[in-house]
């Protein structure tokens, strides 16, 4: 039942009611799940004429769209509630930043790295998997740092700056690690760490954090969304370009140009995400 | 082991087809017939000079770029005229007429000939082309839609379903076609018979078409209406003539359901939660992009591998 109800904006609730008719106003309790014992008064109660059942309730008081309400409708007892559940965020960024505004194909970010590494599969695979690990980490510790020293302080003109130093911190600090700690995965994705501080990418997803003003959950979900959506773009903008390196492609578009309109060709087709509201 | 004592030895692959690439295209171009002659009594006479728009724009497309290459010339072959007449049948009926030229254009000289040509191709180029359009003059792809019978736009039963969420009520006409929408989807009936004939010639089988069909009942159930999701907007065009292509499609059967499947879920999911009423388009695409990896995943693996003994 509680899919049923949603807050439409600061003032009105769409619920969908089994029992016939159209309520009074006063048949339905609207409490604030943080003031359980406060009543929000409803204005109005009008039809939705294309969904069966479907009922528009205007709120008297204005609501927080992104706050969390229980719905009571008193003839029938059902209850509702309504809130947005911290998984469906997360989700939601995470598709958003996998898919619908791929970092690749939409915001056509990171692109030298793209068509760099995207010849061969292993390599694209390789770049892929290291960069959504080093992504993230960066992503959080910049998240940090953000919300822990630069916003207190109002440092905000330094993010640029500060950013880039814990790119290029992190990517030192793991190249070293991981040659220290583990020699053969060193020797296969050490130079692909060491590419990561050329990709736009890395610098992308805690500026549009700091945009955003997004929580530890959110951030974590479009660093590990970003660095999904760049793998998911490498892989398969490798299997194709390994396909048309064996195809009689015009002479002078051998090589990078044809990649070019291919990503274009992916970029279209990745449209089809857009707008999509999960 | 000689009892053939005419054995030939030859190297693979050893299948042969009775029919040839050219036969089979212009055998897939014949069974539109049906479908564009439903269109044309129902849109008006406007229909044949898309089509001939169409075609005419991928034909000066594939010429020229063969021209350049100083190579063989393909326009008659019939797949530049199949990827102009596959890219008026995903068009409204009512758009500008210049617009499809300019559609086949850049489907025939973007997604298929700088990729080598026939066979190299990564996308379907009909769907490039359509896709294109949709970027390049978004007004005249959503609105040009006419009333079957009638010189007047009407918006598509989809269209009416994702902005007003009314179903449209009447599923005899769905069938038969008596409808709003692209010029070659709109009567699943005629788009059957089509495939009857491809599937009677060899040229199409059914893994791919059947599991989009599968695909989209499997997120249909969450609308409400599974049956007017089943029967409207390009689906039936898309699942037996988009997306059963050879160049853009896996090889594997077991591959080609998962395309299947893929694109009939990527179709539900774009149709319910998308920003586009009808989503088998960018399906198509999105899954063709996932064509090379599918090929590579369901390679033919040697004896040994697949756990024979060696």
């Amino acid at each position: 039942m509680s899919k049923q109800a949603t807050l439409l904006n600061d003032h009105q609730i769409e619920v969908v009611v089994t029992k016939p008719g159209v309520p009074s106003p006063s048949e339905f309790r609207l409490t604030s799940k943080k003031d359980p014992d406060i009543l929000i008064p409803i204005q109005e109660v009008n039809v939705i004429p294309a969904k069966e059942g479907g009922l528009l309730l205007t709120t008297g008081v204005k609501v927080d769209p992104k706050g969390s309400y229980q719905l009571i409708d008193t003839r029938t007892g059902a209850e509702w509630l309504m809130a947005p559940s911290l998984f469906g965020v997360v989700i939601t960024v995470l598709l958003t930043a996998a898919l619908v505004q791929n970092f690749v194909f939409t915001r056509y970010l990171g692109l030298c790295v793209f068509f760099g590494v995207s010849r061969k599969r292993e390599t694209a695979i390789g770049m892929g998997v290291t960069f959504t690990v080093v992504g993230t980490l960066s992503g959080l510790l910049a998240w940090t740092i953000d919300r822990f020293v630069l916003h207190p302080f109002r440092l905000h003109f330094l993010q640029i700056i500060v950013f880039i130093g814990i790119v290029a911190f992190l990517v030192q600090m793991t190249d070293t690690i991981l040659k220290k700690i583990n020699r053969p995965l060193h020797r296969k994705f050490g130079i692909y760490v060491v590419l990561i501080t050329t990709n736009c990418i890395i610098l992308a997803v805690p500026l549009l954090n700091a945009l955003n003003e997004n929580g530890f959950w959110e951030s974590l979900a479009l660093a590990v969304g970003s660095g999904i959506g760049f793998a998911l773009a490498l892989f398969l903008m490798s299997c194709a370009r390994e396909r048309t390196d064996l195809a009689p492609v015009p002479s002078v578009f051998q090589g990078l140009p044809i990649a070019f309109i291919l990503a274009g060709l992916f970029a279209l087709a990745f449209l089809g995400f857009s707008g999509l509201k999960i | 082991m000689s009892e053939s004592p005419s054995l030939m030895i030859s190297p693979g692959p050893h299948l042969k087809a009775e029919l040839t690439t050219k036969q089979i295209m212009w055998w897939v171009n014949a069974s539109l017939v049906p479908l564009f002659c439903w269109a044309i009594t129902i849109y008006g006479l406007r229909v044949v000079g898309l089509l001939i728009s169409g075609s005419l724009g991928a034909l000066v497309g594939e010429g020229l770029v063969n021209y350049l290459r100083k190579q063989r010339q393909t326009m008659l072959d019939g797949s530049a005229v199949l990827t102009g007449l596959l890219l008026v049948g995903t068009l409204p009926p009512g758009m500008p007429l210049w617009m499809p030229s300019v559609g086949g254009f850049v489907a025939i000289v973007f997604a298929k000939m700088l990729f080598g040509g026939l066979g190299y191709n990564v996308f379907n180029p009909a769907l490039i082309g359509r896709a294109f359009l949709m970027a390049t003059f978004p007004l005249a792809m959503t609105t040009t839609w006419l009333k079957p019978f009638e010189a007047v736009t009407q918006a598509t039963p989809l269209n009416v379903w994702k902005l007003e969420g009314v179903f449209f009520n009447n599923t005899l006409h769905l069938f038969l076609g008596l409808r709003s929408g692209s010029v070659g989807e709109v009567s699943v009936l005629l788009i059957l018979i089509g495939a009857l004939i491809l599937l009677f010639k060899g040229i199409i089988k059914l893994y791919i078409p059947l599991s989009v069909l599968a695909g989209l009942l499997a997120i249909a159930f969450f609308s409400g209406n599974a049956l007017f999701q089943f029967l409207t907007g390009g689906l039936w065009f898309g699942a037996f003539y988009m997306a059963t292509d050879y160049v853009t499609a896996p090889i594997n059967p077991k591959a080609q359901v998962i395309f299947g499947l893929g694109i009939g879920i990527l179709t539900g999911i774009i149709r319910l939660w998308g920003g586009y009423p009808e989503g088998i388009c960018y399906a198509i695409l999105i899954m063709n992009a996932v064509t090379p990896a599918l090929n590579h995943w369901f390679r033919p693996t040697r004896p040994e591998q697949m756990g024979a003994p060696s």
